[in-house]
């Protein structure tokens, strides 16, 4: 089988999925840790365009962007499926990676966000969560049914990395009495045998994105 | 930019019909569509519609409210009464409920690298169109080399090919070509040239909007927007 590497830093949301996505599948890979403030030529030929991680290579050929990777991964590796198989639902399921993508954003400027524009960034990361709340994942077990999918992978990577940021630009967003099928679902998810040996420590995390916030807000 | 300025044209397509090469199993149904990456990918599958209805700039349909209740925006393709928002979700879906002729390649790095391709037209080129075209008095310098940057990018992936997809209209160049109608309002409101050799498919010409009437859209949305010329 060909060789598959992984192109990622520690602690980055992005990257977890791609592992996540790589363990629920069962394929080997070697991870290769990028320095971020010193990328190596390697990514940079792998990833001109955008110059960012993480990047799967298989068979020494370079596969970018988070959620492109997971489609790659579903479909070269089609045990475990991660998504429906008829094709409505498949797209419903694309829509939901493309909402992740387009307004999970909305998390991580908040985490970039001075405290003038805090409460811009907070309303828009709420607004998000209201309508993955309410139209997303409505009572189901996961966002793709009775068993994990990719659309959680997408979502998971956005609401563990939120639990952590809430607490460190002090807002308190993500509340159980408001998002009772969220939080529900992220406690779920959490416990699959699989995310629950691949998360990132949770007070390593806080302390590395504490040491991230004050470098940014001092460059700021 | 059809998807983003709230226009409307509604398509009725009744039974499929045969295509040239083969029969298109599939139930029948009424789809109902708007827009054009849709309309094009429909096109490239042999799918006939009907002419389509417009409604008012900004009086949105309450099927539109009901079918995507969470951007209220077009496109919008409904399927059996089952709605389906976003381009490239809507593309995706063609593709494989209608897969003759296939327009994402058939091997899985390709497939991935039309799918990179596609995000970032849609998450780039998109925003960078716009920039051009909403800003007040001069556009920016910043904004006019955002947006040729980006060109080329786009051009360094075509290459020397006929092209996103190879040898046959593709995916990408579905996502992609809708765009070009804007190339000349782009030009005219930043004030540089695009060379734009796009046009020549039988499908986007018959259905990409003329970038003339395209111009005219953008001034009278400037004007809606309160942006002086």
């Amino acid at each position: 089988m060909a060789e598959v590497k992984l192109h990622g830093a520690l602690l980055s949301p992005f990257v977890y999925r791609v592992i996540w996505a790589l363990k629920l599948k069962g394929v080997p890979y070697e991870f290769v840790l990028e320095d971020l403030s010193n990328k190596s030529a390697l990514l940079l030929k792998h990833n001109p365009v955008h110059k960012k991680i993480p990047v799967l290579v298989h068979g020494g050929k370079p596969v970018c962007e988070s959620m492109v990777i997971l489609e790659y991964i579903e479909e070269t590796w089609p045990l475990n499926p991660l998504m429906p198989n008829n094709p409505y639902d498949r797209a419903l399921a694309r829509f939901w990676i493309k909402f992740a993508e387009d307004k999970g954003v909305a998390v991580w400027k908040m985490f970039r966000s001075t405290r003038e524009e805090l409460q811009n960034t907070m309303k828009e990361a709420l607004e998000m969560l209201q309508t993955v709340e309410e139209h997303g994942l409505g009572e189901k077990k996961f966002f793709n049914g009775d068993n994990i999918g990719l659309v959680d992978l997408a979502f998971g990577s956005i609401v563990y990395w939120l639990q952590v940021i809430e607490d460190i630009v002090g807002a308190k967003l993500f509340e159980s009495h408001k998002f009772p099928h969220l939080h529900a679902w992220i406690e779920t998810f959490k416990q699959v045998p699989v995310i629950e040996e691949n998360l990132p420590n949770q007070d390593e995390l806080l302390v590395a994105l504490k040491l991230r916030r004050e470098q940014l807000m001092a460059s700021a | 930019m059809p998807i983003n300025l709230d226009t409307q044209g509604l398509i009725t397509i009744s039974q499929l019909k045969e295509t040239r090469t083969k029969k298109v199993n599939l139930s029948k149904g009424e789809v109902v569509l708007l827009d054009c990456w849709a309309k094009i990918a429909l096109a490239e599958k042999g799918v006939e519609y009907e002419p389509e209805l417009r409604t008012c700039l900004g009086a949105k349909s309450d099927l539109l409210l009901k079918s995507n209740p969470i951007y209220k925006k077009v496109p919008v393709l409904l399927h059996d009464g089952k709605p389906l928002c976003e381009s490239t979700v809507i593309v995706n879906y063609i593709d494989e409920t209608w897969p003759s002729p296939p327009l994402l390649p058939s091997c899985a790095s390709e497939r991935a690298k039309a799918r990179f391709w596609a995000d970032f037209i849609d998450k780039k080129v998109i925003d960078a169109v716009c920039n051009i075209w909403k800003s007040k008095g001069k556009v920016p310098g910043t904004a006019k080399n955002e947006f040729i940057e980006i060109l080329k990018q786009l051009v360094g992936a075509l290459g020397e090919k006929d092209f996103f997809g190879g040898d046959s209209f593709g995916f990408v160049d579905v996502i992609a070509i809708p765009l070009t109608c804007w190339f000349y309002a782009v030009e005219k409101f930043g004030g540089f040239k695009v060379e734009n050799e796009c046009m020549q498919r039988e499908t986007v010409a018959r259905i990409l909007p003329d970038p003339e009437k395209v111009c005219e859209f953008v001034i009278m949305l400037r004007n809606m927007f309160g942006i002086e010329q």
